[in-house]
């Protein structure tokens, strides 16, 4: 279990290195760098020169590109030169992309789990045709037109949830009021993104329940006299859960996408819409950060897959 | 599991198949079979008649319809209902939406067509030189192919289509396959894997075929199967990208529209309140 562990980290690290050097390499492609914001008309442009070779910015790109590792592994990202303020301190906003991934997350399995083991086990009845209708759908519906409808519905229409921000102004944090404004503007982006996001898990779940249903140790158990919700809960569902943790991981990732789109559409301060502003803004080191970051994030999400994986898996640890 | 999938594969298949016909290396009887098949199941048939419509439809109509035209801002027509005129109404800039659709629909299906090829080609390439060489080669292979997996592809994206001075639906198309054809290509790669191993290639081996030949000629129709199922999901999938990009406001320009440019004109609020006849788009 170890060994395959630190093989599986020690596989990263030639990994996150060329992460980071594409990552430069987008970063020297961008027009301007770091003195670009500074230029006012006082300022001469024999000293704005001075400073760019004081700062290194003309040293060749190996040069550079070593010395702003080195500044990463400081922690120092840079300066926005939107907000004049180390990017370090910008990307605080990072807690509120993860409470809403981590309470989408929550939502996916609290619905993909049930859907999946009652159509995997009544399959074939209409019960199973609903679920699997529901699934198609959920697959051709692009998230944000999904976002919008819930939006337009829940939001505008009905007025049932906040359709903007991350909290109502005027609450003091800390307080429990604060959490339930907190909850209740998460809840409608995070259920948009469960709702679509989740139809693959029950497809997964369907299918390997329909599969392992089939296989001989079921027709074993049944034999010995299990009676039937013990070969569905303990016998056929634990075998079915293996894809489904090792996806955890990959899950995660893919939320990091959606997280952008969802938080466009709700207005929501996460770290997606972040970039769709500096991107906007042309800030280019908080835009470098930000695909650092959600590169580094992915990384780990594929790691946590194969750890999980090799956890209910024994089979995977041999090689 | 392959009878549940059938009635969405089978309607999407059908999109690759009416696309494009000629650049699959599928056999005839493979093809006769399909038609069979689809003309016994109703569902299927119906499916593909009206796919076939929507995209005559809307080549043929894009035809007669001048996109110039169509995006000239009209500031005497701003935010009309529908009327005889502007059969959809107008958005905030006097625009025919009914003309947009159309053209949007034009823009977004060819970058989906576009894109799938061109992911489709390189990961067909790529999975099968990696699985049928094995080894060493498939290692190296899937080491680079591990990295481009752990990008985060939306970022990327954006970032490039940012960098890109001057883009249009071919560049454009050039940034998205560059970064989405791993899947087509692990998959590939897998069945390719399995195939070397079965008699035939080892027959056609010690018949002194070259490794070309039994690559192309003779492994890849074996998976032409799995190939044209994934491409058909792919062209799905990444329709819905290039909306979700022209959405955020990285796809094209308002002057070429697409499918998510329409879409984001209803995310305003005040459109989504009083103008339904821009949010209406919505139900596409």
């Amino acid at each position: 279990m170890w060994k395959f562990t630190v093989r599986r980290i020690l596989i990263m690290i030639p990994q996150i290195i060329l992460l980071s050097v594409l990552v430069f390499l987008m970063a020297k492609a961008m027009p301007g760098d770091a003195l670009s914001g500074l230029i006012d008309p006082n300022v001469d442009p024999e000293r704005l020169e001075e400073l760019r070779e004081k700062m290194g910015l003309n040293d060749p790109w190996y040069v550079q590109y070593v010395d702003w590792v080195k500044n990463l592994f400081h922690g120092d990202l840079g300066t926005s030169f939107r907000y004049k303020m180390p990017v370090t301190e910008l990307i605080g906003r990072i807690v509120n992309t993860f409470w809403l991934s981590l309470l989408s997350l929550l939502l996916i399995y609290l619905i993909s789990i049930p859907l999946g083991i009652i159509s995997g086990r009544y399959h074939d009845t209409w019960i199973d045709r609903a679920i699997t209708g529901y699934t198609y759908i959920g697959f051709a519906t692009p998230l944000f037109i999904f976002g919008l409808v819930m939006l337009w519905f829940f939001g505008f229409s009905l007025g049932l949830f906040p359709t903007g921000g991350s909290v109502s102004p005027g609450l003091t944090p800390g307080t429990f009021e604060y959490f339930l404004s907190k909850i209740n503007h998460l809840l409608l982006p995070a259920l948009s993104i469960a709702l679509i996001a989740t139809v693959g898990t029950v497809q997964y779940l369907r299918n390997e329940i329909i599969d392992t249903k089939q296989k001989d140790f079921i027709l074993t158990a049944r034999a010995k006299g299990a009676s039937e919700s013990r070969v569905y809960n303990r016998h056929i569902f634990r075998n079915s859960l293996l894809p489904i943790a090792a996806f955890f991981g990959y899950e995660l990732t893919g939320l990091i996408g959606g997280t952008v789109f969802i938080e466009k559409i709700f207005g929501y301060p996460g770290m997606g819409q972040l970039f769709l502003e500096s991107i906007t803004t042309r800030d280019y080191t908080v835009v470098t950060s930000l695909v650092l970051l959600y590169g580094c994030a992915t990384i780990i999400g594929a790691l946590l897959s194969d750890i999980i994986l090799s956890l209910v898996d024994p089979r995977i640890r041999i090689k | 599991m392959e009878k549940d999938k059938s009635v969405t594969a089978q309607n999407e298949q059908v999109v690759v198949e009416t696309a494009d016909v000629s650049s699959k290396e599928e056999n005839p009887t493979g093809l006769r079979i399909l038609w069979r098949e689809i003309v016994r199941d109703k569902t299927a048939f119906v499916s593909l008649i009206f796919l076939i419509l929507i995209t005559t439809f809307v080549y043929g109509i894009s035809f007669i319809l001048k996109q110039d035209e169509i995006v000239t801002v009209d500031l005497f027509s701003i935010h009309q209902a529908p009327n005889s005129e502007f059969w959809l109404g107008t958005d905030y800039g006097g625009r025919d939406i009914f003309g947009q659709l159309i053209i949007g629909t034009r823009n977004s299906l060819s970058i989906g067509i576009l894109v799938t090829l061109m992911t489709g080609v390189i990961g067909i390439i790529f999975g099968l030189v990696a699985g049928y060489f094995g080894g060493q080669v498939d290692n190296i292979l899937m080491r680079i192919l591990d990295f481009f997996m752990i990008l985060p592809f939306l970022m990327i994206v954006i970032v490039f289509v940012a960098i890109v001075p001057k883009y249009t639906i071919v560049s454009f198309s050039l940034i998205m396959t560059a970064f989405l054809w791993m899947g087509i290509a692990r998959l590939i790669r897998s069945k390719a894997l399995a195939e070397r191993e079965l008699d035939y290639v080892q027959a056609s081996k010690t018949l002194g075929s070259s490794n070309l030949k039994i690559m192309f000629t003779q492994v890849l129709p074996n998976l032409s199967s799995i190939i044209i199922v994934n491409m058909t999901l792919n062209l799905a999938a990444n329709i819905g990208l290039e909306s979700g990009l022209s959405f955020l406001g990285f796809g094209f320009p308002e002057s070429t529209p697409s499918l998510g440019t329409l879409l984001s004109y209803a995310t305003n609020p005040q459109t989504l309140e009083y103008r339904w006849w821009i949010g209406c788009l919505l139900q596409f």
